[in-house]
Order: structure tokens, then C-alpha cells, then sequence
């Protein structure tokens, strides 16, 4: 099952993908591959890489997803110079703009060792839309391609 | 990819190398890496991560908790050479500090070691002593009737009222809750010390409950019977495993201890004994029901033991952080202590009376530590996997040995008097 499926016109590629950390491997493979056709630079791809593995081990390790099998889904595009993605998932509602950003100036041995994943995504995608429809969690991203010696982009 | 850790010796300073992915997957065997470290007993160490080509915020998570757990022994852990990547994702979450600053020193002796006091090699075993309060004593109690226990006989009338007050040790059958229909159910071993109580209940759950005194809480226990220590503690005495034998026995950290407790370093004939220690092995036995309101039983009998006690010959809690508190002593011993001292070691010349709780693993910061602060770290850290009595069987041949230790810290004082006060009726 779950095979990556071809999108004709909008040339968008997607993946089902189980709710199972075992499935990071796979998930991995299919962002190389969109990151590959697309010819995207380096630093792109490992925000990407980053990012998306962020939301989507959350919605495994606490979306509670039932049944586990085929229930999240990741579509990526590109349109007007960005990566447009989607991802879409059946756990309990979960809106990462809504987690408060952790404070970054506390001392080292006094942050909270959680709650840093939203975070990295936010930094990374700075583009971010949430909704909550059909008993399912829809994220909407759009990165912009970040040349490989762009600092600015951070 | 996959990722891989690779250990290596730097300027005599423990390096591990990681190349490879840091993300949700595969970062939680650098955790297993690190924590394995800190079970060596080493606490400075640097992390390469000049291989990494990944890092998710689980990897993170995994350096911000190793980088704590080495800050909470004393000691430090440092990365360097992060590859752009991850130094790009570390500065993103504000953890520059993390990135190596300075080169790490290589390790130095404990800050305190000039405080060591009396030093023994014996049976494998090497211990050092600092003075905590000089000639200090513990005044010890026995309450109830611990010879009901073998029959089983204990009713309302024998259960007391016991607080956790911060100054004293104990061990016995307890149960949380303030009333007889509370407990009754529930009556097992117990252990209390520094404000902090653990008790191994005989209902259904069977899962092991703690408590912590704060501020303006003291939680008490009903217990049946009890021996209980209170004061401050003479001596500290630190032990390790030495030239590279096993696990130490507890018979030879208690002798250790006996003979460090003395006010004018003579060997104390009887001591109360707080042991946190790192656990290769508990041996020893809990109850599986509760000893009230029967009478007629014989706990210790064959084959009505199996029915009471579970217990197994092979030792537990292996790679476990164990708290131990009780009472030993050099026979004999005048009554009533007497019958709570069982023998630890083969020939009956050293008795004794110790529970343990165990703890999921946590390194032990060297040198003079604080008993209070220590076993309050361990039960705030949850974790705690059970309490047991610990058992030494040393029959010749068939016996299941003892409780061992790799190493750890006691809190020894030696006792001043013995009371035994009106029966709790």
C-alpha cells in the first residue's frame, strides 16, 4: 500500500504514510526524491527534511491515530518559486500554532528538554495554516526555495 | 542512512563520534550511548558531531538531557565541531552554549577530597569516609510487635501513626493512608528517610508508591511495626567496586560502613545505614498479601511461604539506583532489636534489618554528597520500580548470595540507645 501517487497537470507527489515511526525511513526517501525532481538546493532540502519530520513524528507520537494505517497523508508541490505542502493527519485535533514559543534565553539546565519541534518548524516554514475539518488535522506550508548561500533566510 | 556512534580517547577525555541522522528514530541510541558513560563513572565527555548530517528536535532533546544529567553530577559534556547543519538547528533553538566553548579539562579528583578522612581497602571494595557531623549518633526504636508478622496476626490495635519527619530513617510494614480500612488492604514493606517514604503495597496494583514532604506537607504512613532511627549522621562513607572485581556485597559495604562509624575511628558495634548506591543485583523478597487478621498462618513455611512472600533467587533491579535504609549490627545484640536482626553474613557475626527501593538509573555525583538532597533528587525524579526486604542467603552451595553494588554513598551513624516503648494498643 501507500504508494507515492503521481499528480498529472499540478506535477504535485504524495504519500500515505502509517502512524508508525518505523515509516521515517520512507517519508525520508519521498522528500529526497520531490527535492531531486525539483533540482532544490541544499539548505531547502534540509529545512524541509526537518520540518516536516517534526509535524509528522507528532502526529504519531501524539495524534493517537485510529487505525494507525494510512492515516497521514503528505502532498508536495511547487508553485510561484515555493514548495507548497500539505499534510493532513486523523489524530486528535492538534493546531502547532497554537504552542507558545519556548523561552529561548533561559539557561541551558533550565529549559524544559520538550517543546522544541514546533519551534524549529515556525523558524524553518514561515508560511503556516492550520485547519481542523472532516476529523482531520490540515496543515498548509509554503516554503520558499532558500539559496544554498542565503543567511539571511533564518 | 542510519547513523553510528564511534568512541574514541581525546587529549584523555571520552569523545563519541556521531555520523549520521539525529532524528526521532534513531537519537534515543546516543542517549543509551551517553548513559552508558555516566555509568562508567565518567563525567566529562565531549560529543563530535562534525559527522552529523541531521538533527530534529528529538536529537535535540537527547543533547539537553545528556548536557543536564552531566551538570547534575558535577561534572560536564560538551559539543564540538557541529557541522553547519546542526549548528544551524542549535542556533535556531537558542543553544549556542551547548557548542564547545572551552577545551574540556581532563577530570580531577572530587573538589572535596582533601575532606576524606579515613580510607580502607577490604574485599575488593575501596571506601573513603568525610566527616558530616563529628561524633554524631542516631537514637533508634523499635515499634510495634514485628513478632506478629510470622502468623500474620496484626490487627487495628497494633497499627501506629508514623511521619516523615526530615531527621529520621525506617523501615518496616506501613501503607499510605491515615485509617485502619485505608490500609488494611494494603499493608507491605516500606522505607522512609530525608521526608521521603516508599511502600510496597499487597493489593492487586502491586505497583509501588512514594511520597515526598514539602513546605507545609508531612504525609504519613500506618505502619504495623517499625525501626526507626533519628539524628544526624556521623560519617559519609563513598565505595567502589575495586581492582576490577565484581559488584561489591552488601555484608562488606556494611562491615565498611561499621568500621568507618566510630566517633575515634574505631569500628562502631551498631550503626543505622542510609545506602544510595548503583545496583547490580537486589536480592530479596516482598509480601504478596497483607499480615492482618489471621493468626493461624506461617508466613516463612514451606510451602505456605510462596502464598505470602514473592521472591525470587535470582537478584533484581539489576542496573537500578537503589535507596537502602536500615540497621546493622555485630552479634550479639541485646533484645528487643534483636529479633528484627537477621543474619547477613555466613557465620551470623554481622546482623542486620535493610529495605530497598529501587530507582530507574541515575549517576551518582562523586565526593561529599548530601544524604537529604540526594534521596530527595531520586523520589522528585519519579521512577521508583519497587521496595523490598533484602534477603542474604548464604547457605553453601544452594544459596542465592546477597544484594551487590557497583558503587555508591552511605550515611552512617552509630546508634545510642535503645528504646522500646509501651506496645501501641
Amino acid at each position: 500500500m501507500a504508494q507515492p501517487e503521481e499528480h498529472g497537470g499540478s506535477s504535485e507527489s504524495a504519500i500515505v504514510l502509517d502512524s508508525d515511526l518505523k515509516e521515517l525511513e520512507r517519508l525520508e526517501a519521498f522528500i529526497d526524491a520531490f527535492c531531486e525532481r525539483e533540482n532544490l538546493p541544499e539548505k531547502t532540502r534540509y529545512h524541509l527534511h526537518v520540518a516536516i519530520e517534526e509535524l509528522v513524528v507528532n502526529a504519531i507520537r501524539h495524534g493517537a491515530c485510529d487505525p494507525p494505517q494510512g492515516a497521514i497523508r503528505l502532498a508536495m508541490r511547487m508553485e510561484a518559486g515555493e514548495v507548497r505542502l500539505t499534510l493532513c493527519d486523523t489524530g486528535r485535533p492538534f493546531d502547532p500554532l497554537s504552542v507558545p514559543a519556548p523561552d529561548l534565553t533561559a539557561s541551558v539546565v533550565e529549559r524544559p528538554v520538550g517543546g522544541l519541534g514546533v519551534h524549529l518548524v515556525r523558524c524553518l516554514i514561515p508560511d503556516i495554516r492550520y485547519e481542523r475539518r472532516e476529523a482531520r488535522n490540515w496543515l498548509y506550508l509554503a516554503k520558499p526555495v532558500v539559496a544554498d548561500d542565503d543567511d539571511s533566510a533564518l | 542512512m542510519a547513523m553510528e556512534i564511534t568512541r574514541a580517547d581525546v587529549d584523555g577525555c571520552p569523545e563519541l563520534r556521531v555520523s549520521g541522522r539525529l532524528d526521532s528514530y534513531w537519537s534515543r541510541h546516543l542517549g543509551e550511548a551517553i548513559d552508558e558513560l555516566l555509568r562508567e563513572g565518567i563525567h566529562r565527555a565531549r560529543l563530535n558531531l562534525a559527522d552529523t548530517s541531521y538533527i530534529s528536535s528529538a536529537g535535540i532533546r537527547v543533547l539537553l538531557q545528556a548536557y543536564k544529567q552531566f551538570v547534575a553530577v558535577g561534572g560536564a559534556l560538551v559539543v564540538v565541531e557541529p557541522s553547519a547543519r546542526v549548528r544551524e538547528v542549535l542556533d535556531l533553538a537558542g543553544l549556542g552554549t551547548l557548542l564547545g566553548t572551552a577545551a574540556v579539562a581532563p577530570a580531577k579528583e572530587a573538589a572535596r577530597g582533601d575532606a576524606v578522612v579515613w580510607r580502607l581497602e577490604e574485599d575488593g571494595c575501596a571506601f573513603e569516609a568525610y566527616d558530616c557531623e563529628r561524633g554524631a549518633r542516631l537514637a533508634w526504636r523499635v515499634e510495634g510487635s514485628p513478632e506478629l508478622l510470622p502468623a500474620a496476626a496484626f490487627e487495628e490495635r497494633h497499627a501506629a501513626t508514623f511521619k516523615l519527619s526530615r531527621d529520621v530513617m525506617a523501615l518496616g510494614i506501613g501503607a499510605f493512608g491515615d485509617s485502619w480500612a485505608a490500609c488494611r488492604e494494603r499493608f507491605g514493606e516500606f522505607l522512609a528517610v530525608g521526608g521521603c517514604a516508599a511502600c510496597q503495597p499487597t493489593d492487586e496494583t502491586g505497583c509501588a508508591d512514594d511520597m515526598v514532604s514539602t513546605g507545609t506537607f508531612t504525609p504519613s504512613l500506618m505502619t504495623l511495626h517499625s525501626l526507626s532511627c533519628q539524628g544526624k549522621f556521623a560519617r559519609l562513607v563513598r565505595f567502589e567496586s575495586a581492582g576490577g572485581g565484581g559488584p561489591v556485597g552488601l555484608t562488606t559495604i556494611v562491615r565498611g560502613c561499621l568500621a568507618a562509624a566510630g566517633p575515634a575511628g574505631e569500628a562502631a558495634p551498631a550503626a543505622g545505614v542510609v545506602l544510595v548506591a548503583e545496583s547490580a543485583g537486589l536480592l530479596g523478597a516482598a509480601l504478596k498479601r497483607p499480615p492482618v487478621g489471621n493468626g493461624n498462618a506461617a508466613l516463612f513455611r514451606h510451602p505456605e511461604v510462596r502464598q505470602w512472600l514473592s521472591f525470587s533467587p535470582v537478584r533484581s533491579h539489576t542496573r537500578a539506583v537503589a535507596v537502602v535504609v536500615g540497621v546493622a549490627a555485630r552479634a550479639p545484640v541485646p533484645e528487643p532489636p534483636a529479633k528484627l536482626l537477621r543474619p547477613l553474613d555466613a557465620d551470623g557475626k554481622l546482623v542486620g534489618h535493610f529495605h530497598a527501593a529501587a530507582f530507574g538509573y541515575r549517576p551518582l555525583r562523586k565526593g561529599y554528597i548530601e544524604m537529604e538532597a540526594t534521596v530527595r533528587r531520586l523520589f522528585e525524579g519519579g521512577g521508583l520500580q519497587g521496595v523490598l526486604h533484602l534477603l542474604a542467603d548464604h547457605r553453601p552451595g544452594c544459596g542465592a548470595g546477597e544484594s551487590e553494588f557497583t558503587r555508591g554513598a552511605c550515611w552512617v551513624g552509630p546508634l545510642e540507645s535503645i528504646s522500646s516503648p509501651e506496645q501501641t494498643s
